[in-house]
């Protein structure tokens, strides 16, 4: 189990320089033109050239993903609250959430834009849209996970539901919320992106798709490895938040 | 005499999918103030729901029953209940657990702090407070769990076989102990088990279910004095209440 792990470590680094270097290889050997398929070292080579401009359009889609991102959680956080509590509200949005997430992404951008315009409101639409979901879903499922027993132990205590709610529900909804959570991180950059490569002024979405109109191929490569690292970071630090919160359990009796 | 529960002519009927399930049938049972009473009967027979119906839960159900003088389809029980799963809450440490029942009423602020930790002593919780459920060994959450039921309201504790998944020693040392906490405060207890040796070491009278539907087919008072100690156990006195048990649990099968 313990070199399981281990090799777990150290495989990903290793079967990642090895794809790197049977490319760049490859590339050599057939002379692939770069506005085909550019080797690693030509797109680290873009990436670096690139790299203010890429920054200036990476912090405009940032921007977008993370007031997407936190408008998604706090909408999500009463929807779920309410339909909890009030169960024929669920009957009522449940569908229309479902629905909301089988119409196309590239059909509602466009959309969007002809709606609120170039800015990035259509964009921070996107993203709550492409959010709102997991997290809705992890949370009421969280929410609704109570042991029946659990209910009625608390019912034999007396506990008001907004003890209910917030000593236990809350609580315990947290694994399945970040669940949720974790997935729309690893979403949100993707769909801000998607809804820039419509039509933006900025954004790491539109100089994909100056690059592709240029035939740039290098540095479309270098923008979609920023696209990566980005989605990347905002799944681990959902990861880093749950980690800390669950370590904070271990202060709970602080008060009494 | 004092009985603060008193059941009189309980049936109940659960309902699956139209299908109606005889539970209870004209269940008659009582406890006296500070007593330890206990429900033995083969499993299915209606143990837990008889319980949940003295614990208010079930509200559809036909006869009387009084808890504390007063009849529970007008005023709920006010009493303290301990399900068969333990239900501690896993993102809580053992002493959060534990004053759930106090935070909840609203108490946790005026306990007596050094109540609690006499309590969290004598219930061998001590230097685990801090710890979380998972961390426990199944008597130790037995016993966590236990001391949240004692501190919820009411002098009437129900304990659904709290003993039930334990191993036969933890089982064994989890009995003497109960005994001796009981015998300290003398809270009256109603204790569902399977188990025939811990219903006699355990109570002052021991109520026998038959299969469902359960009903009570007799009762035996043990007569051992108290402080109970395992001896008793070896005796020709014990073996009678086994033979006397057995005989009444095994006559029902064949019925
Ligand atoms: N909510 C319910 N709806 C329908 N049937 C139920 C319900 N709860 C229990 N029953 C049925 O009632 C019968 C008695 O159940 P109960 O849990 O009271 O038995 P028990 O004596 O506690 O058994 P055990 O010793 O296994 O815990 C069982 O046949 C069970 O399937
Ligand atoms: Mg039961």
């Amino acid at each position: 189990m313990k070199r399981f792990v281990n090799t777990g470590r150290i495989s990903l680094p290793i079967s990642f320089a090895i794809a790197l270097m049977v490319w760049e290889g490859a590339v050599y050997i057939l002379k692939t033109p770069d506005y085909l398929m550019p080797a690693p070292s030509r797109v680290f080579t873009a990436l670096v050239e690139s790299f203010p401009l890429l920054m200036r359009h990476g912090a405009v889609t940032m921007l977008e993903v993370i007031s997407g991102f936190l408008s998604a959680l706090i909408l999500s956080a009463v929807i779920s609250l309410l339909m909890v509590r009030y169960r024929i509200l669920y009957n009522i949005l449940w569908p229309y959430m479902v629905i909301s997430q089988t119409v196309p992404l590239y059909v509602l951008a466009p959309l969007f834009m002809v709606w609120f315009g170039f800015g990035i409101l259509p964009k921070v639409l996107i993203v709550v849209l492409v959010c709102f979901f997991p997290i809705t879903v992890g949370l009421v499922q969280g929410l609704t996970s109570t042991e029946p027993e659990l209910d009625e132990l608390l019912k034999i205590m007396r506990a008001t539901q907004s003890q209910i709610l917030w000593k236990v529900k809350v609580p315990q909804a947290m694994p399945q919320f970040f669940s949720g959570l974790k997935i729309a991180a690893a979403y949100s950059v993707t769909g801000a992106v998607l809804s820039e490569w419509v039509g933006a002024k900025e954004g790491l979405g539109i100089f994909l798709t100056r690059s592709m109109k240029t035939f740039k191929t290098a540095a479309l490569f270098a923008d979609v490895f920023i696209i990566i690292v980005l989605s990347l970071g905002m799944f681990f630090l959902v990861t880093y938040l749950e980690k800390k919160l669950i370590k904070r359990r271990t202060d709970f009796y602080e008060e009494s | 005499m004092g009985l603060v529960v008193d059941i009189k002519g309980l049936s109940k009927t659960y309902k699956i999918g139209g299908e109606k399930l005889p539970v209870l049938k004209e269940v008659y049972l009582s406890a006296g103030k500070g007593s330890f009473i206990s429900v033995i009967g083969p499993s299915g027979c209606g143990k837990s729901t008889l319980f949940r119906t003295i614990a208010g839960l079930e509200k559809e159900f036909s006869g009387t029953v009084m808890v504390n003088e007063q009849d529970i389809r007008s005023n709920p029980p006010r009493l303290a209940y301990m399900f068969q799963k333990d239900l501690l809450l896993p993102w809580r440490t053992v002493i959060k657990n534990i004053v759930l029942p106090l935070e909840l009423s609203g108490k946790l602020k005026e306990a007596d702090i050094k109540n609690l930790e006499v309590l969290i002593n004598e219930f061998g919780l001590a230097g685990f407070e801090n710890a979380y459920p998972h961390e426990l060994s199944g008597g130790m959450r037995q016993r966590a769990a236990l001391l949240r039921t004692w501190l919820m309201d009411g002098d009437i504790i129900l304990l659904d076989e709290p003993f039930g998944a334990l191993d036969a020693l933890t089982r064994i040392n989890m009995q003497d102990w109960l005994i001796k906490v009981w015998e300290n405060h003398r809270k009256t207890v109603l204790f569902i088990t399977h188990d025939i040796e811990e219903a006699v070491y355990l109570s002052d009278r021991i109520f026998v279910m038959s299969k469902r539907p359960g009903t009570i087919i007799d009762n035996v008072a043990i007569e051992f004095e108290r402080p109970r100690n395992r001896n008793m156990l070896y005796t020709e006195v014990f073996l009678e209440y086994k033979k006397r048990l057995v005989t009444l649990l095994k006559d029902d099968k064949l019925l």
